[in-house]
């Protein structure tokens, strides 16, 4: 494996801007990585190698960015197209991959999905764009649990991702071939999507870092919608410092997705916008002076779900050194957590099933054919019937299924209407664990400045292990869910490998809302106590 | 709550989905016997729900506190329908093409 691939996002960004290396270099040994890594990781749905390629010579062709337009540039003689400041291109050069429910023009969008197998978006989603716009080049679209439904990367209609530490157990999902190709080295950082743990989980699961950012934190706009009360687009990346740097570029109001957040209206609970910053002071200052008196709270419906003795004793590991350091440990409880999974699958369904409406086999996607293939359909509710049944798969329709179950006349009470009364109660329970789940607003005393938790109960199962149990596999998002419900956001850190699976052990750390900022700065501090994970073991045997 | 298969069956045709049909593209019917098994065991899990004390809670349907936003009300051209009609499973002289409707 090339040097290069062992480099962070951040390291391998400054030796470009420094010309250290080509892009062409760095994106070559991605592609050759990928090329000999897949056929056991099955990671990718697409590989833009040609388009990856193409870019990358574009870009040696014209030079890395200048730090400033006065500062002269590399080009001789011309002038600087436009004024490049520290976000703007920021990730110049580096080779990013992105979850197949997020559309980039000029490849294939299939939600690893038989139905959109085929499907070329003639449109950008907005993180793609601020991605190119910072100068990322994009070498994969990811596999994914279909339509993003599912927990170990199992539901594609493309095959299963195989987990890089061990190839017969899953990646965790629905971004698992994200996180496998991340931890694989297939690429520097990807981005995923988080309805229920779908970014969290599978980081968590092949030793990554991922975030959940706040709701409304970053657009939409141009990703495949499941439950949009809860959708959102983080990054997956190796260190705390990368996945700042990947959120800064991505953060920020779109007035194409109605749902992103003005922040700037808001100026007096504006919280700390320097992600970047702040994950820089956490790697770099004395821990005691960052940890004393923070006060983090350990919600015990988390702690005392059924996590395993080697996900506990990980976590307890960080949890003692962070105390040594200063820091305040807090049993805090949410009471309505044990309604979360419930309240989730009916909402989530719900606006599934409403989502999934529009994939009909006309106007785009593929259509069905008619139960007696030699006759044509005899009416329009033929050809969606046969559509939907044909393309999608078991757990999408299910999923679709019980949404519409869940929004019919006589359950919309019972559920839908009832779930989002316990959604309200669950964000009050985090209101009074963080004192105001707003952040910038003033904590009241004997509240918690950020709250800590396993990412998952477990580390990652085996391949099959949930096959013909959805309810077990919805199970998988316990700790994760929460967030979802509530908006919150959550950043899940590798903190070393289980002293019996051998595979990597994720914690969460949970803030207030648009407070990625202080998560990012613990983040850091928790990443330089705990054991580095180092490289998967699994793929290594296989693929020298 | 329990549910019936065939509340499922009828439930699926409402999302435009036939479970049954799945059965002539390779799905057996002990498949389908599998999915409404699996639905009355997660709508069983759901009824968890009944227990929550709500009375008096306004429900919270999407957890965004801060306001939305609205654009300008302009109409923009993005796209053309040359582009828009490329995914479409069938087309012609500009149109979808679907089946006789009426």
């Amino acid at each position: 494996m090339s040097a290069l691939l062992q480099l962070s996002l951040s390291e391998v960004a400054k030796g470009l801007q420094a010309k250290e290396y080509k892009v062409e270099e760095v994106v070559s040994a991605c592609l050759d990585r990928t090329v000999a890594t897949e056929p056991k990781l099955n990671a990718c749905i697409s590989v833009l190698a040609e388009q990856a390629l193409a870019r990358a010579r574009e870009l040696d062709a014209a030079g890395p960015p200048c730090p400033a337009p006065s500062s002269g540039c590399g080009n001789a003689g011309s002038t600087p197209v436009v004024p490049v400041g520290e976000i703007a291109q920021s990730l110049w050069g580096v080779p990013i991959g992105l979850k197949d429910n997020i559309s980039l023009k000029g490849s294939r969008q299939t939600c690893a999905s038989r139905f959109m197998e085929n499907f070329q978006p003639c449109y950008n989603a907005e993180v793609s764009d601020r991605l190119l716009a910072a100068g990322a080049v994009i070498t994969a679209k990811h596999n994914l649990d279909e339509f993003a439904m599912g927990a170990g990367t199992e539901n594609s209609a493309f095959g299963r991702t195989h987990n890089p530490w061990d190839l017969d157990r899953v990646p965790g999902g629905s971004s698992g071939g994200s996180a496998a190709a991340v931890a694989a080295r297939q690429c520097y950082a990807a981005l995923g999507s988080d309805t229920g743990g779908s970014i969290r989980q599978p980081a968590g699961f092949c030793g990554c870092v991922g975030l959940k950012p706040s709701y409304g934190r970053v657009s939409r706009y141009g990703v495949a919608a499941f439950g949009t009360s809860f959708d959102q687009v983080g990054p997956l990346t190796r260190t705390v410092e990368d996945c700042a740097r990947l959120l800064a570029v991505i953060a920020g109001p779109d007035a194409k997705d109605a749902t992103s957040a003005r922040l700037d209206l808001f100026p007096d609970n504006l919280p700390g916008q320097d992600f970047v910053a702040q994950a820089l002071i956490g790697a770099s200052r004395e821990p005691g002076e960052l940890l004393k008196g923070l006060k983090i709270g350990l919600p015990v419906e988390f702690w005392e779900s059924g996590v395993s003795a080697e996900v506990e004793a990980a976590c307890r590991d960080i949890l003692n050194k962070l105390e040594g350091f200063g820091a305040i440990l807090l049993p805090v409880s949410l009471p309505h957590q044990k309604y979360a999974l419930a309240a989730y699958q009916v909402m989530s369904t719900a606006e599934a099933s409403t989502n999934l409406a529009r994939f009909d086999g006309v106007r785009f996607g593929r259509r069905g054919i008619p139960s007696d293939s030699s006759a044509a359909f005899d009416d329009l509710q033929e050809l969606y019937i046969a559509s939907r049944s044909q393309g999608f798969g078991p757990e999408v329709q299910r999923r679709i299924v019980l949404g519409t179950y869940m929004l019919s006349s006589g359950c919309y009470e019972t559920y839908y209407r009832k779930a989002a009364q316990v959604r309200r109660l669950l964000v009050q329970d985090f209101e009074k664990a963080l004192g105001s789940a707003v952040a910038g607003a003033s904590a009241a005393s004997g509240t918690c400045d950020l709250l800590l938790a396993p990412t998952s109960a477990a580390t990652a199962c085996k391949q099959g292990a949930l096959a013909g149990d959805p309810l077990m596999a919805y199970k998988m998002d316990l700790l994760t869910i929460g967030l979802n419900l509530v908006g919150l956001p959550g950043l899940a850190l590798p903190v070393g490998l289980g002293r019996e699976s051998k595979l990597p052990v994720s914690l969460q750390v949970m803030g207030r809302a648009f407070d990625e900022a202080a998560m990012l700065r613990l983040g850091a501090v928790i990443e330089r106590l705990a054991p580095a994970v180092g490289e998967p073991g699994g793929v290594e045997a296989v693929c020298k | 709550m329990p549910i019936s298969k065939e509340s499922i069956l009828r439930i699926s045709r409402l999302a435009r989905l036939d479970l049954e049909a799945g059965t002539k593209f390779g799905a057996s019917e002990n498949q389908v016997e599998a999915f409404v098994e699996q639905m009355q065991r997660i709508v069983g899990y759901i009824d968890i729900l009944e227990e929550a004390d709500t009375v008096g809670v306004e429900p919270l349907y999407s957890p965004l506190q801060l306001t939305a936003q609205s654009r300008p009300d302009v109409i923009v051209q993005e796209y053309t329908r040359e582009e828009i009609l490329r995914n479409a499973p069938e087309q012609a002289d500009g149109f979808f093409v679907v089946p006789k409707v009426i």
